[in-house]
């Protein structure tokens, strides 16, 4: 249903540079699907690299995290997210051919934003809400 | 528990710098809800010295303006002017009474004008007579004559004579003693008198027995005050050099000889700032032998004890001696007064830590009997360490000076260093909860707070060293070992920091420590996520009461080392 809300919204053409043959938008929404997917693993191995080096930490000083270090680990997650996408575009015929140069940049702008977003979403929802505020 | 320190002469106000120092350092004196601390005691300093402005009582109180300093820093809002308090350490009245014993009450003007024993004898004052008729056949002339102004130049014969007088005056509340001592202040309060001078002294030797007779006559005639009287009596533990010249073998100066002499020394230290005519004197003054001879030395601390076995001791709770196998040599030659400016001695340190028994309301064995610990073989008086210095008790709890000195050194560390004083507080672990709820919705009490702690940590690392390293400017009698272990805690040096912070890191998966932190024989394991569970019940706490249970929790941890020898490594 949201499929089809989607692919019917225009949404989709966003991502892709040219959409003359049959299928196009299925390859649009599969390189959507890629930058969402990418975005909350990404975001969830962030998460949970932080989780481990609060729980490894051996000092006080170690364990509290300024809010500066958090922005660094939020923005140092931005590097395998495109990385991923990179790899994904670049292995993936359709999206090389479809998606092209333009649906790359646009589809890892957006798989950024949802990783951003829920990177602070993690943070505001967990204990650690104290470090980002 | 009121506590009154009677520093008597020179050495007794060295002692009384020592206790202030120790206080500072924290050493306790009662449990309070499971704590050791002195916090909630207090502690007046009463100075018995004709020789107000000596090196020492400078010295005292350049140390206790130090002591005003850390307790304002770890106190409240709660402050009393003259008065250093907080609930790190005992409250100490800041304004040390100086008891002049030439300060005397007199009939006419002419009545104790004099500074010599001849001018005190010769006075009286309301029902006091002239006691010069009968006293004087005792005495020579020159011991009659000569100036007293600085102190008794270790002759107790001439002391003892101006103590009684000054000890008679005290039971006027409206004389000079009795007005500075005020003890009517003290009656039904329950006091520890403690009183401290040297056995081989002018002073000390003559002002610690008529004192502790005085204050024993009262406490006898009433009982109900709770009145202790405690005294620590020092043995020699260190001798001045001797004087730039020797004495006359007999007669009088001449006037001649006396110029020859300022001629020759009157620019060496000991006659430095004294106008001519008082370098006359004192030339004088020595030719004539009135000055601290180290030779005799031994031969009066014998006496001095006898008298106290024989006429002294039973007016006293408790007696501690205190000295030197083999006494320190000072290089400086002083006739008293400013110039008398001598490194706090470790013999001193012993002496404190007696008071600070005292104080605790420990006894040593019973009044009956005598009990004579002594240093072991392996001491070396001249480089003492801190496992040398005797232990003592707070109730069931014995107190070991080296752990207290490490458990404060790693307090230092621990809370300087392995708190995140730089992030919000909101953003502190959920280890050191605590603080975090106390500090998050109030930034600006924990600024204020870590600007404090650094300032008193400062003074805490100052207090450390200069009560036990042995720079001769410091101290003297100790060995460098404590203080190059010691040294790494208090230091902001990164390789220290990171080495004690590689320590006290947690194991993986377990909140223990990795390493033991060390000195001499004691050691504590102690881990950052322990330390950060420790903070008072009540959220209003103030610095000082936070510090303290930090103190009293590591002070528990620590614990005796097994010693490697060599042979064994």
């Amino acid at each position: 249903m949201l499929t089809l809300l989607i692919q019917g919204s225009g949404f989709l053409e966003l991502f892709i540079d040219s959409c003359e043959d049959d299928g196009c938008e299925e390859t649009a929404l599969n390189w959507v699907l890629a930058a969402v997917v990418v975005a909350i693993v990404c975001a969830l191995v962030m998460l949970a690299v932080k989780w481990f080096k609060k729980y490894a930490a051996i000092n006080l000083i170690q364990k509290a995290w300024s809010r500066g270090e958090t922005l660094v680990l939020i923005v140092a997650g931005l590097v395998p997210v495109l990385i991923v996408l990179l790899v994904i575009w670049y292995t993936t015929r359709n999206f090389f051919n479809y998606v092209g140069m333009g649906g790359l940049l646009k589809g890892v702008v957006f798989a950024w934003l949802l990783y951003a977003v829920m990177m602070f979403t993690g943070h505001l929802l967990s204990p650690w809400r104290r470090e980002i505020l | 528990m009121r506590n009154v320190f009677i520093a008597v002469g020179g050495s007794g106000t060295k002692v009384a710098e020592a206790l202030i120092r120790l206080l500072a350092i924290g050493f306790p004196t009662r449990k309070e809800n499971g704590i050791l601390t002195s916090a909630g005691d207090s502690l007046q300093i009463w100075r018995l010295d004709p020789d107000l402005n000596s090196g020492a009582a400078i010295s005292l109180g350049n140390y206790l303006k130090e002591y005003e300093e850390l307790q304002s820093l770890l106190n409240g809002n709660n402050n009393t002017p003259g008065i250093a308090s907080s609930r790190w350490a005992m409250d100490v009245d800041t304004r040390v009474r100086h008891l002049d014993p030439l300060q005397l009450p007199r009939m006419s003007d002419s009545d104790n004008s004099l500074k010599t024993l001849e001018g005190i004898l010769d006075s009286r004052y309301g029902r006091v007579k002239k006691s010069l008729p009968f006293l004087a056949p005792f005495y020579e002339k020159k011991d009659l004559a000569v100036e007293i102004d600085r102190g008794f130049y270790q002759k107790p014969f001439i002391g003892a004579a101006v103590m009684a007088v000054f000890a008679e005056s005290l039971t006027d509340e409206n004389s000079p003693g009795g007005k500075a001592c005020s003890l009517t202040g003290f009656q039904n309060v329950a006091t520890n008198f403690f009183l401290c001078g040297s056995l081989h002294g002018g002073t000390g030797a003559s002002g610690v027995p008529i004192m502790g007779k005085y204050l024993g006559s009262l406490k006898r005639n009433n009982q109900s005050w709770d009145w202790r009287v405690g005294a620590c009596l020092l043995t020699p533990y260190c001798v001045p050099p001797q004087p730039p010249f020797g004495t006359l073998r007999e007669g009088v100066p001449t006037s001649q000889q006396i110029d020859d002499l300022v001629k020759e020394h009157g620019d060496k230290p000991a006659f430095s700032g004294l106008t001519f005519e008082d370098k006359r004197k004192l030339v004088e003054q020595i030719l004539l032998g009135f000055y601290a001879e180290p030779e005799a030395m031994e031969a009066r601390a014998r006496q001095g004890l006898a008298y106290y076995r024989d006429h002294s001791a039973d007016y006293f709770d408790e007696l501690y001696l205190a000295g030197k196998p083999e006494p320190d040599k000072l290089k400086v030659w002083s006739n008293g007064g400013k110039s008398q400016s001598n490194p706090l001695n470790s013999a001193e340190v012993v002496a404190a830590l007696a008071a600070l028994n005292f104080f605790s309301r420990a006894g040593t064995g019973n009044p009956e009997s005598y009990v004579i610990p002594s240093s072991t073989e392996e001491l070396n008086s001249e480089k003492m360490t801190l496992r040398d210095l005797p232990c003592y008790t707070v109730g069931p709890d014995e107190i070991d000076p080296e752990r207290v000195f490490l458990a404060t050194a790693v307090m230092h560390h621990l809370v300087t260093k392995q708190i995140p004083w730089h992030l919000p507080a909101k953003a502190f672990p959920k280890d050191i909860e605590r603080l975090r709820k106390v500090y998050q919705d109030n930034e600006s009490r924990k600024a204020d707070d870590w600007n404090r702690f650094q300032s008193a940590a400062a003074l805490f690392a100052k207090a450390v060293m200069t009560t036990i390293d042995p720079n001769p400017e410091h101290t003297i009698g100790w060995s460098a070992e404590d203080a190059t272990r010691i040294w790494p805690y208090l230091s902001n040096d990164a390789a220290n920091v990171k080495e004690i912070t590689a320590k006290t890191a947690k194991k993986f998966m377990s909140k223990e420590a990795k390493g033991e932190l060390e000195l001499g024989d004691s050691g504590l394991r102690v881990s950052t996520f322990e330390f950060g569970e420790w903070c008072p019940e009540s959220a209003d706490f103030t610095r000082g009461e936070y510090l303290r249970l930090v103190w009293s929790n590591l002070l528990a941890l620590a614990h005796k080392r097994m010693r490697v020898t060599a042979g064994e490594k």
